[in-house]
């Protein structure tokens, strides 16, 4: 076979791969369009409001949430040396636990905490960024890390200050990053469902829980589509608006001096303090004591298998379907509608999941992985998948000209440089899987995992038993987190020349 | 490298193993006769009746239960809509009286011949559909703790609207919560339509927030960031029984309280029809009655059943005795007005 054919069926299989991609991530919508096809006319108002409390909460969350996040992000990078390494993994497990637990949690330990909470929109901001604020310092500060260090070094040694690096240098180096990250949030916000409804008052109404209505007591599901639809299409131009920077930097991590502040850490505490006091007071002196790990160490042990499970295999199909997304990469059209689309709400997708295929034996196994796949793919995309990849483009492109195959360029250039992130992106999911039940609730039969049997026991007067196996919960997320980081790291050295 | 991915998929493999081993315990295999249900968690899980109601029959019965959960009676509803017969669902338990409608519009029922019931009169208004029968049910009222309670005790909803307890009651939103939608039609009933939503727009601003579900307007209450909350009048007996708090209790009030019912039905589509029937026996019978009402904190329907328990003592007071299914249309109709006040609400 000459270089030319074999080109030419290399090139034919990324673009099948692309297409395969693009349509198994559409597959809720383009179902439920096939099924429920005859949308009738909506009222207006009622969306254009609920759309209005969607977007104002979204975007003040988003801007709050990136603005903290970002100061955290500094504080975090005072850790990166070697001898502050364990701390660093503390900050970093601080900064995630919120968004290991199930929101009621979330709700109860800030409240527990603030004794007069704001309700209204300051609360629901105030929850989003505690939520959050956490996910985004830590990506940021590792795209701090490894983006900026030559810039970091040259500016120490021209003798820069601090506070002129940050405006000057690092703000401007990683504003298509924060954008992207913003949108994320964004994202998750504008189709966020208990916290407007717990704290947000006559704001509460919003999309999303629109489309639980219409679902629920309707059964409108043509108009619960229509407005999924809104939702997504909305995201999907605003997302189009957003511009690439086109920076390269040096992916290799060097000590940095000026991009890091201390003072960072103090939100981390903050926020870890609000959250945990919170926790810990509902746990722990309210009449509930370890003892009650022993009563419930059945159940523990029946749902750990499922919880692994899920939490792994939804952590490995993310980390395949990046690195898929990677090979077929760079393509404008993939590109566009990686960086843009939004799945539909989370229960409208499930449902066309469910209805979809059989759900007996072992499909709820690959069910619940596929749906959170669909669900959050293009998020973790958005979230630093795009940026790692964007920064590769021109060594590509070189790569290209110099007549090297695709697959070449995967396995040598690509590859070796994403494998990091690609990883850590699989752990943020693995520990998003952990924690969902609203997924399994729908697709799977019966108590399946930690998650689950959290939700069971909430619904059923045991709150605190609940919070006591939501601990579990956090050790396993833990676990499935640290596991695929291990693997990546093995086929990182197995891999990487 | 190969034997990396080898051993990977080895433990990839062991895993989904021991998960499918787990999950398929207690199915039914195929040469045995499988009774599927379907119902809410609360009730098939672990802490639920349905585990020892499954147990109980399985003795007799030469077959297999199997339990299909759901998150609500909404999502039953809405499952069995999109499934239908591929479910194979042989009895639907957990539709309370705002489901029956859309039950009835949207699906055929089998006839139910379950002879002259034996039941507690406030469960008597309920008989009357011969699909659908009752198999528990609890007067809804708010839930204080008695340290709460020292100034003043609500007698009446006007109660509610006292400075002392505004921002202080947890209730659920009645477009996501069924004990939502039983405050707000308690209210319409009790006042009627005009005087009940100008009721209701003063209630918003006593109200501490409108959960999306029953548990998280509970756990504000059970966390103490709520001084009350709407609830079902046994759920002290749950404090009382298993963890022996005495202090939390149900309010009494002038207005009768509203009743839930909580219906069981079988699909026209059934295929263990009989095997269904014999089920619903079984939760009718003092047996079955009890085991519900000890693990679902419910009341019983059958008479004889509370006698010489701590359900029995509970104090239910004055509970209203109409019985009425609204109609889809009602319900979206009272949901919009709900929704038009609740717009401008800060909490």
């Amino acid at each position: 076979m000459d270089r030319n054919s074999s080109g030419r069926i290399q090139l034919t299989i990324r673009r099948a791969l692309s297409v395969f991609l693009i349509t198994f991530l559409l597959f809720p919508f383009l179902f439920l369009i096939f099924e429920f096809n005859q949308i009738r006319s909506p009222a207006w108002g009622e969306i254009f409001w609920a759309f209005k409390n969607s977007f104002i909460q979204a975007f003040f969350s988003a801007l709050f949430s990136v603005s903290v996040g970002l100061f955290m992000a500094l504080g975090l990078t005072s850790f990166s040396n070697r001898e502050m390494r364990r701390v660093r993994v503390l900050l970093n497990g601080l900064c995630l636990a919120p968004n290991l637990l199930p929101p009621l949690f979330i709700l109860l330990s800030v409240l527990n905490a603030i004794e007069a909470f704001p309700m209204g929109l300051i609360g629901v901001i105030f929850i989003h960024t505690l939520m959050n604020a956490g996910l985004v310092a830590v990506l940021m500060a590792q795209t701090i890390e490894q983006k900026l260090g030559g810039l970091d070094e040259l500016s120490y040694v021209e003798g820069a200050s601090r506070r002129r690096f940050i405006l000057k240098g690092l703000l401007p180096s990683i504003r298509s990053e924060i954008l992207f990250v913003s949108l994320f949030v964004f994202t998750v916000c504008f189709s966020s469902f208990s916290v407007p409804l717990v704290v947000g008052g006559g704001r509460g109404t919003t999309l999303e829980v629109l489309i639980y209505e219409k679902m629920r007591l309707s059964s409108d599901w043509s108009g619960a589509v229509l407005l999924a639809l809104i939702q997504s299409v909305f995201i999907f131009g605003l997302a189009l608006m957003l511009k690439k920077s086109n920076w390269n930097f040096s992916q290799k991590s060097v000590p940095l001096h000026l991009a890091k502040v201390r003072m960072g850490i103090l939100p981390i505490l903050l926020i870890s303090f609000l959250f945990l006091y919170g926790y810990f007071q509902g746990l722990f002196f309210q009449g509930v004591g370890l003892s009650q790990f022993y009563d419930l160490k059945s159940v523990i042990f029946n749902s750990i298998f499922g919880s692994l499970w899920i939490s792994l295999f939804s952590g490995f199909l993310v980390f395949f379907f990046l690195l898929l997304i990677a090979y077929c990469w760079p393509q404008r059209w993939l590109e566009k509608f990686l960086n843009s689309y939004v799945a539909p709400s989370t229960a409208l997708a499930c449902f066309a999941i469910l209805i979809s295929s059989p759900n007996e034996s072992f499909y709820p196994f690959l069910k619940i992985p596929l749906a959170f796949l669909i669900l959050n793919l293009t998020s973790l995309h958005r979230l630093g998948w795009a940026n790692q990849l964007e920064d590769l483009r021109r060594q590509c492109e070189v790569a290209q000209i110099l007549g090297s195959s695709y697959w070449q360029i995967f396995r040598y250039i690509t590859l070796p440089q994403v494998l990091n992130r690609s990883g850590l992106l699989a752990g943020i999911a693995a520990v998003w899987a952990c924690g969902d039940f609203a997924i399994s609730r729908v697709l799977a039969h019966r108590d399946v995992s930690l998650a689950m049997v959290t939700d069971s026991l909430m619904s059923s007067y045991r709150l605190h038993q609940a919070a006591v196996l939501s601990l579990s919960l956090i050790v396993i997320s833990m676990l499935c987190y640290g596991i695929i980081l291990g693997v990546v790291h093995v086929l990182r050295r197995k891999l990487v020349p | 490298m190969k034997h990396f991915i080898l051993f990977l998929s080895f433990i990839f493999l062991v895993l989904f193993l021991a998960v499918l081993k787990k999950n398929e315990q207690g199915l039914g295999k195929n040469s045995v006769t499988t009774l599927r249900i379907f119902g809410y968690g609360s009730f098939t899980g672990t802490w639920g009746p349905g585990p020892l109601l499954k147990e109980e029959f399985e003795k007799t019965c030469q077959c297999k239960v199997e339990f299909l959960e759901s998150s609500d009676s909404g999502v039953i509803l809405q499952r069995l809509r999109m499934e239908g017969e591929s479910l194979r669902i042989d009895l639907v338990l957990g539709l309370d009286q705002f489901d029956l409608a859309k039950a009835q519009n949207e699906h055929k029922w089998r006839q139910l011949s379950l002879g002259n019931l034996d039941v507690y009169s406030a469960v008597k208004p309920a008989l009357g559909s011969t699909s659908f029968v009752p198999y528990d049910w609890g007067p809804l009222t708010f839930i204080a703790r008695k340290g709460d309670l020292n100034e003043s005790m609500p007698k009446n909803l006007d109660d509610l609207l006292s400075p002392q307890w505004s921002r202080k009651i947890a209730l659920q939103d009645p477009r996501t919560s069924s004990p939502g939608m039983q405050f707000l039609y308690w209210v319409l009933k009790s006042k009627g339509e005009a005087e009940g939503f100008q009721y209701i727009a003063k209630m918003m601003s006593q109200a501490h927030s409108f959960s999306p579900s029953w548990s998280t307007a509970y756990g504000l209450f059970r966390n103490g960031q709520a001084k009350m909350v709407y609830s079902y009048m046994t759920s002290p007996l749950y404090h009382e029984i298993e963890e022996k708090d005495p202090s939390v209790v149900g309010l009494q009030f002038e207005e009768p309280l509203p009743v839930q019912f909580e219906f069981v039905g079988i699909p026209e589509y059934c295929r263990n029809c009989e095997l269904a029937e014999k089920f619903i026996n079984l939760m009718l019978s003092s047996q079955g009655q009890k085991m519900i009402m000890e693990k679902n904190y419910m009341l019983p329907v059958m008479k004889g059943v509370m006698e010489g328990t701590k359900f029995e003592k509970l104090a239910v007071g004055t509970y209203r005795s109409d019985f009425s299914v609204p109609s889809l249309n009602e319900i979206e109709s009272l949901l919009r007005k709900w929704t038009e006040i609740r717009r401008g609400e800060f909490n």
